[in-house]
């Protein structure tokens, strides 16, 4: 799928694209910024990307803004290491005692609390708190932290996840293109919580359950091969909890299987009729509340079995003409092809032919506006007698 | 034979089936089964042979008992099965035989279902059909509204086919879309497919298909492939996408190589309708503010050209949205965070970056912001601001961003319009009672020429055609006026001028000024009708909210009506006088109960009292049932009016019939004897004609309805207690009749408003329908602040009903056999036959199946309502009340008659009906209860054994209690009533009681109202004193009485 990312690509590009200033900054300088210090847009784009990895060409420019970098930075007085500061190192924002937002991020957690001890935990958390790992990066199937510690030099700590064989990763679409409601939230770029119900039956793993599942490297000296989870590692694997618990679709890609690759599987396995109907469209848009909501059984039905539900009354669809003309259109933008046909202008064309088709309501009994007999001439409800 | 249509969606067709009423015993029916695998095949199901199809057929998971599949609520509802008692014993698979429907007849075909539903007594649609007929009405409304897209489908072999489908993605659309899917009923997902009886799946499958339909047939019609015939697809991948979607075939020609590409550019190019901005918490918004005018105010030669417009940014929380952030703070406050009543906002400043490089993807001129490093505003001048406003704006709130604008953008207040001037005579308003006045009304109506003329006007100020012109001439779409700034669309201008130019006022028909006034669109007149100001009696006439006017003059009422008006009452005795004296027709459309009968008696007397001369007489149509009622009333309220029934086998027939005209007040008649003597009837000078239960003349061409409007009157009047603008060709047919040609030909009506309205629940239409209406309907409800002070907290009313000539007969012979038998019988013997015979005449005064025994309580066959004036008159009085939303009681003696009642209310209303009697089981009776005190509309009817429903139940969501057959005991009958009116209960409660005229009911309760000594024994002994009486007495009270017979 090349350069293709999934759904959240776009914004995550914007947002790096403007988080890059952020490095540059003078603090507190609520004055103008330095003309002459503009960032220069980045060549790296690993380097020093807070959250996501790439940066697109289509964001408008990014703003030249100087921020003041130490707002929230609080040093703790309990504090339990003493490391070097780092500025604006990626940090954790689940706070302690706070309950996670995301069950991916609660495993990963309860999976770095099984592998150290009690005190390294508690330092390695403390350090994803305190923003200590310079770099998070997401590469292949590596996800690798950039860690600074007491020393002048940063550690580089690493994590892996088991990669999912050809055979694994057909299996895999296999068994969710048979699950319906699998494949159209997946397909909607979604993750549905019952989603290891699948790898269960082919004994496999999603996401880690075991300390060994993430097989942690680390380049400081307290990491050993057979007690790899020092502080660092558990700092990493903090980070990596909760940045897939926010994209959760990234999980596919440390299995060495990326989320555009599942979803074209599925799409295509869907398509060869095993289990939904028909080709697929190429995007399903989601519908929050209407499309991720499952019917219930027809046997919990039986009740109602023959029923329309009530809402079907207020179902208003009034033939109205658009308060703009081919609003769609317009929030398309141009066209995304190359080709010198013109498209946009073309399908202009056809939105207001067809619009206007529609507003001529199809009606063979009102055709002839004169007719006034057109209704069939019934007897009508009479006096009992007749 | 009552049939039911179904239709389920599988394979990319409608399939229809027919299911067929199955009678009793329904599952001991084996079907034969003749396909090879062992699916059981629907034993009640044909083909709809009148439908152009494919034979085919498909599998559903079905509900069953006993093997086999159970008959649908509808048709155990209109063909009278009782499945209430047998429960399902699961869901299995059972074949259907179908005709199957390609997406591009469908809509017109589901339509024309409707139609046939309405047209045809026994056909009814059933679930499914109801939700594809609305799937597909959403469909046409995105359409209309241009809302789908051109989409690429990909298929197993990596194919890729065009194909056009609804976009669904957006707020307005998602409302709609859940509402659809959320009522899908189990039926139209039984189909075991691919898409898991999931509701989602299939509706957006279907609508895929359908819209997919209708687009591409449009570009068929209009040969649109020829745009691109001579394009190669190889070259041009858009050509190739195109190819799929422009003519029949929807392959879109491409390499291996190039469809994976065409596929993602697609998918890439669409996913930007998705894109609602990176914040789920906080929203960024534009507002546009208009130029600083300082003491320029009034100056319409102010150019607005060079003012400008400034635009500025915000951010708005999602969770508060009086929380605003001005961008301007954003950059001030510069931090990483930014608490705000109590709401957080994380990096501001990014956000905000963000989102306005977002918003610069629409609307191009935001990119002269982003060059600067804090942007707080953008400056556009007028014409500028005017195209943001009228383009950009919607489009970028539908992508999600704020945009808040001038409070006069698109209100009545900002928007030029013309207003139609009506001016009349003031000085008919103070036109004197009498013979004069009337003279004068009858030569008026909607065929008055009116003087009118067109003003241009903006809000309360109005310009003249010069000051127009010169705004005109500035070219500017906003202008200020007033010191207000106003829109004058580019486009309206020059319609408006000639418009102007070619109507300079003059003359015209009153009728035609209202239609152009309250219905017309801009198309006519070049400019939106803001609307109409009328002066004098015309002014009056278009009234105020209900209809009357204030400046209504209210009437004395009738020194010859015996009784009291309430206020309302007289409102309405006032108005009908009104709009009869300018030579309006009337519709009287009260709710039930309200006494509409009796402010048309006095209209009546009210007219005998201020003429000198007396009137021709009224002729007053009405349906059999009501007569006797009318009868009554006539007697009670204006003994002074000379009442002539027109009705029974020997009635005077030609010249005999039009010289009693001569001496009689009224003339009571029947729609059947409209038509049937309407030779006669015709030629009579008629002063008024009033339709009593209006909603008779509903189909406009029926020969009643004709016949009706064939009367040269020049008064008329209709009395309907439906509410008519819910029953749109009703409402027509009303109309039509009261004042010919206003609502147009029926055929335009039916394009204009009909469908609109009934298919599309079209709010617009719906409003400048009841606009155009409003004049001549006076409709109050019960719990209208100005009716309600004026309603007792109960009131009782008898209901006088005829008897069939069948049940006529049966009574006759029954009185007959008994008088002959008592003559020889002795003491307990003879008491037990008059008994007996007591009860059969009761029994018979139901209806005569029930003393025949003609129904099965369990498997009732469903009994002919015509039979019995009761039912004819009860079936009549539900109908009204359940269109007022209202819920009703039914009392009865025999649970026999229940029985029968249960199964003919159902087919009849099409709605289920409670049935409470001796043999509910306690559970039971609990669920029954407060399923009805639910009040959901669903089972608006409650029936009740007397005996089971007499005491200790609460059941206040009814506002009417029938008594359908009585019990000579009023403690017993009020206790009974007492179910509905008690603590709780907090509308006015209606009593009926059911009396048939000629029969021992109404000698019976002729004796309880005398009060006499006999009604003492009566009351106190139940029925046992009859027993008692000699012979000739008996023969007195239970001899059917002449003259109350139904037939003609």
């Amino acid at each position: 799928m090349g350069d293709e990312k999934k759904p959240t690509s776009k914004k995550a590009t914007k947002k790096a694209a403007k988080k890059v200033s952020k490095k540059t900054t003078k603090k507190a300088a609520p004055s103008k910024p330095e003309p002459t210090k503009p960032t220069p847009p980045p060549t790296d784009r690993k380097v020093n990307i807070v959250a996501r990895p790439t940066l697109s060409a289509h964001v408008p420019t990014a703003p030249k803004k100087i921020k003041p970098q130490y707002a929230s930075f609080r040093s703790s007085r309990k504090s339990l290491t003493n490391p070097r500061r780092v500025r604006g190192g990626v940090k954790l924002k689940l706070k302690p005692e706070e309950q996670p937002g995301s069950w991916i991020t609660q495993r990963l957690l309860r999976v770095a609390e099984d592998g150290a001890d009690g005190q390294i935990n508690r330092e390695g958390l403390e350090y994803a708190r305190a923003g200590q790992t310079k770099r998070l990066t997401i590469e292949g199937t590596l996800c690798e932290g950039i860690i600074q510690g007491r020393s002048d030099k940063p550690y580089k700590t690493e994590l892996a996840l088991s990669q999912f064989s050809a055979h694994d990763q057909e299996q895999i679409i296999h068994a969710m293109a048979d699950q319906m409601r699998y494949a159209a939230k997946l397909l909607a770029g979604e993750l549905p919580s019952n989603i290891e119900d699948v790898f269960a039956p082919l004994d496999l793993r999603l996401f880690p359950t075991e300390p060994s599942d993430l097989s942690p490297t680390c380049s400081c000296p307290d990491w050993k091969e057979d007690e790899p989870w020092c502080k660092h590692a558990v700092c990493l694997t903090a980070l990596l909890a909760e940045r897939l618990g926010n994209e959760p679709m990234e999980v596919f890609g440390l299995h060495g299987m990326p989320g555009d690759e599942l979803i074209d599987g599925l799409r295509q396995k869907r398509a060869l009729g095993v289990q939904g109907p028909g080709p697929a469209p190429v995007l399903v848009p989601h519908i929050q509340g209407v499309s991720d909501l499952s019917s219930p059984p027809l046997e919990d039905q039986i009740d109602t079995f023959w029923t329309v539900g009530p809402e079907l009354e207020d179902l208003d669809t009034p033939l109205t003409p658009p308060k703009v003309n081919c609003v769609l259109l317009r929030r398309l933008g141009p066209s995304p092809f190359l080709g010198s046909f013109p498209l946009v202008g073309l399908m202009q064309t056809c939105y207001e032919l067809i619009g206007q088709a529609a507003l001529q309501m199809d009606d063979p009994e009102s055709d002839d506006p004169e007719s006034d007999d057109h209704e069939s001439d019934t007897p009508n409800q009479d006096d009992p007698s007749s | 034979m009552v049939q039911v249509i179904h239709a389920n969606w599988a394979d990319e067709k409608l399939h229809l089936w027919v299911e067929q009423c199955p009678g009793r015993q329904w599952w001991s029916k084996t079907s034969d089964s003749d396909t090879d695998d062992d699916t059981l095949v629907h034993p009640n199901v044909v083909i709809p042979d009148w439908i152009q199809g494919k034979p085919s057929s498909i599998v559903l998971r079905l509900p069953m008992h006993n093997d086999s599949p159970m008959p649908s609520t509808p048709m155990s509802m209109y063909g009278g099965i009782e499945t209430e008692e047998i429960t399902s014993s699961g869901l299995a698979d059972v074949r259907i035989p179908t005709l199957a429907i390609d997406a591009a007849h469908v809509p017109l075909l589901l339509e024309s279902l409707i139609d046939r539903q309405d047209a045809l007594e026994d056909f009814h649609v059933g679930p499914g059909v109801q939700y594809f007929v609305a799937a597909s009405r959403l469909a046409e409304h995105l359409i209309a509204g241009h809302r789908f897209v051109p989409m690429v489908f990909q298929d197993a072999t990596g194919m890729l086919t065009g194909r056009w489908q609804p976009w669904l993605a957006d707020d307005m659309t998602t409302k709609r879309v859940a509402k659809l899917v959320s009522s899908m009923p189990a039926a139209a997902r039984a189909v075991p497919d691919g898409h898991a009886h999931d509701a989602w799946s299939i509706s957006v499958d279907f609508l895929s298909h359908i819209t997919d339909a209708s687009c591409r047939r449009v570009m068929m019609t209009e040969e649109m492939t020829d745009t691109i015939d001579s394009i190669d697809p190889g070259m041009d991948q858009q050509v190739a996408w195109l190819n799929g979607l422009l003519g029949s075939g929807i392959e879109v020609p491409a390499t291996t190589g190039q469809r994976a590409e065409i596929a993602r550019t697609v998918r890439k190019w669409i996913a930007e309708l998705e894109d609602r901005g990176e914040s789920s918490t906080w929203r960024f918004g534009l507002r546009l503010t208009e130029p600083i005018t300082e003491g320029l105010a009034l100056n319409i030669d102010q150019p607005d050209e060079t003012v400008m417009w400034s635009m500025s940014f915000f951010l708005q929380s999602l969770d508060d949205e009086e929380v605003i952030i001005r961008g301007a703070d954003v950059w001030l406050i510069n931090r990483e965070r930014i608490v705000y009543e109590g709401l957080t906002l994380e990096n501001p400043q990014e956000l905000l970056m963000g989102e306005l490089g977002r918003a610069s993807r629409y609307y191009k001129k935001l990119e002269e912001a982003l060059d600067e490093t804090e942007p707080i505003q953008l400056l556009i001048d007028t014409q500028e601001a005017y195209r943001f406003l009228r383009e950009v704006k919607p489009v970028l709130e539908e992508q999600g961003i704020a945009v808040q604008c001038p409070g006069w953008w698109e209100s009545q207040s900002g928007r030029l319009g013309t207003k139609l001037r009506i001016d009349s005579d003031p000085s008919e308003m103070v036109l004197g009672e009498g013979a004069d006045a009337e003279a004068a009304g009858a030569q008026l109506g909607l065929g008055t020429l009116v003087g009118y003329h067109w003003e241009i006007a903006i809000g309360d100020t109005t310009l003249t055609l010069h000051e127009f012109e010169e705004l005109a001439q500035k070219n500017s779409p906003l202008v200020r006026i007033g010191g207000q700034w106003v829109e004058i669309r580019p486009e309206d201008v020059e319609n408006a001028i000639s418009f102007m130019h070619e109507n300079p006022g003059g003359e015209m028909e009153l009728g035609e000024a209202m239609q152009l006034a309250l219905a017309s669109d801009s198309s006519q007149t070049g400019l939106p009708v803001t609307g109409v100001e009328a002066t004098g009696w015309v002014a009056s006439m278009l009234g105020g909210e209900e209809g009357v006017s204030v400046e209504l003059p209210i009437l004395e009422t009738p020194d010859t009506f015996k009784g009291t008006l309430r206020p309302y009452q007289t409102r309405g005795l006032s108005w009908l006088a009104f709009m009869e004296r300018f030579g309006f027709g009337a519709c009287l459309a009260d709710d039930m109960g309200l006494g509409k009968t009796i402010q048309m008696i006095a209209l009546i007397l009210h007219e005998r009292a201020v003429n000198t001369e007396r009137p021709d007489p009224t002729i007053l149509v009405v349906p059999m049932s009501v007569i006797g009622n009318w009868v009554k009333e006539f007697e009670k309220f204006a003994p002074s009016l000379k009442i002539q029934v027109h009705h029974g086998v020997d009635r005077p027939q030609g010249d005999t019939f039009i010289e009693a005209t001569d001496t009689a007040d009224v003339v009571v008649t029947t729609y059947a004897l409209v038509h049937r003597d309407n030779e006669f009837i015709t030629k009579v000078k008629w002063g008024r004609v009033v339709l009593d239960e209006a909603q008779f003349v509903k189909n406009p061409a029926a020969k009643q309805s004709i016949s009706v409007r064939s009367l040269n009157v020049p008064r008329r009047v209709a009395m309907t207690g439906t509410p008519v603008d819910n029953r749109l060709s009703e409402l027509w047919s009303i109309m039509d009749f009261l004042n010919p040609k206003y609502l147009g030909s029926a055929g335009a009506f039916r394009k204009k408003f009909a469908l609109p309205i009934e298919r599309h629940r079209d709010q617009i239409k719906m409003e400048k329908l009841r606009t155009m209406v409003r004049p001549f309907i006076l409709r109050r409800v019960k719990t209208d602040p100005t009716v309600v002070s004026d309603l007792p907290e109960k009131f009782e009313s008898k209901e006088w009903c005829p008897l069939t000539s069948e049940q006529a007969s049966l009574y006759e012979a029954c009185v007959k056999q008994m008088l002959t038998n008592v003559e020889h019988a002795e003491g307990i013997h003879r008491r037990g036959l008059v008994l007996a015979t007591l009860i059969k005449l009761k029994q018979i005064c139901n209806h005569p199946a029930q003393m025949l025994k003609e129904a099965d309580p369990q498997f009732g066959k469903i009994i002919d309502p015509g039979r019995s004036g009761k039912c004819v008159r009860l079936l009549e009085q539900l109908d009204e009340l359940i269109s007022e939303g209202d819920q009703a009681l039914i009392f009865t003696q025999f649970r026999q008659m229940g029985h029968i009642l249960s199964n003919m209310l159902k087919h009849e209303l099409g709605k289920e009906v409670l049935f409470l009697h001796g043999g509910t089981s306690q559970g039971q009776r609990q669920k029954m209860i407060d399923t009805f005190q639910e009040a959901t509309g669903k089972n608006p009817i409650l029936l009740l054994s007397l005996k089971a429903g007499g005491v200790g139940l609460n059941l206040t969501a009814a506002t009417h209690v029938f008594h359908f057959d009585r019990w000579w005991n009023p403690a017993v009958e009020n206790q009974a009533t007492d179910r509905a009116y008690r603590i709780g209960q907090t509308r006015t409660v209606q009593v009926h009681k059911y009396i048939v005229r000629g029969t021992l009911e109404e000698r019976i309760d002729e004796m309880i109202e005398s009060k006499t000594e006999l009604a003492e024994n009566i009351i106190g002994h139940g029925e046992r004193w009859l027993t008692d009486l000699g012979t000739d007495k008996l023969r007195n009270l239970l001899a059917l009485r002449a003259d109350t017979i139904s037939d003609e």
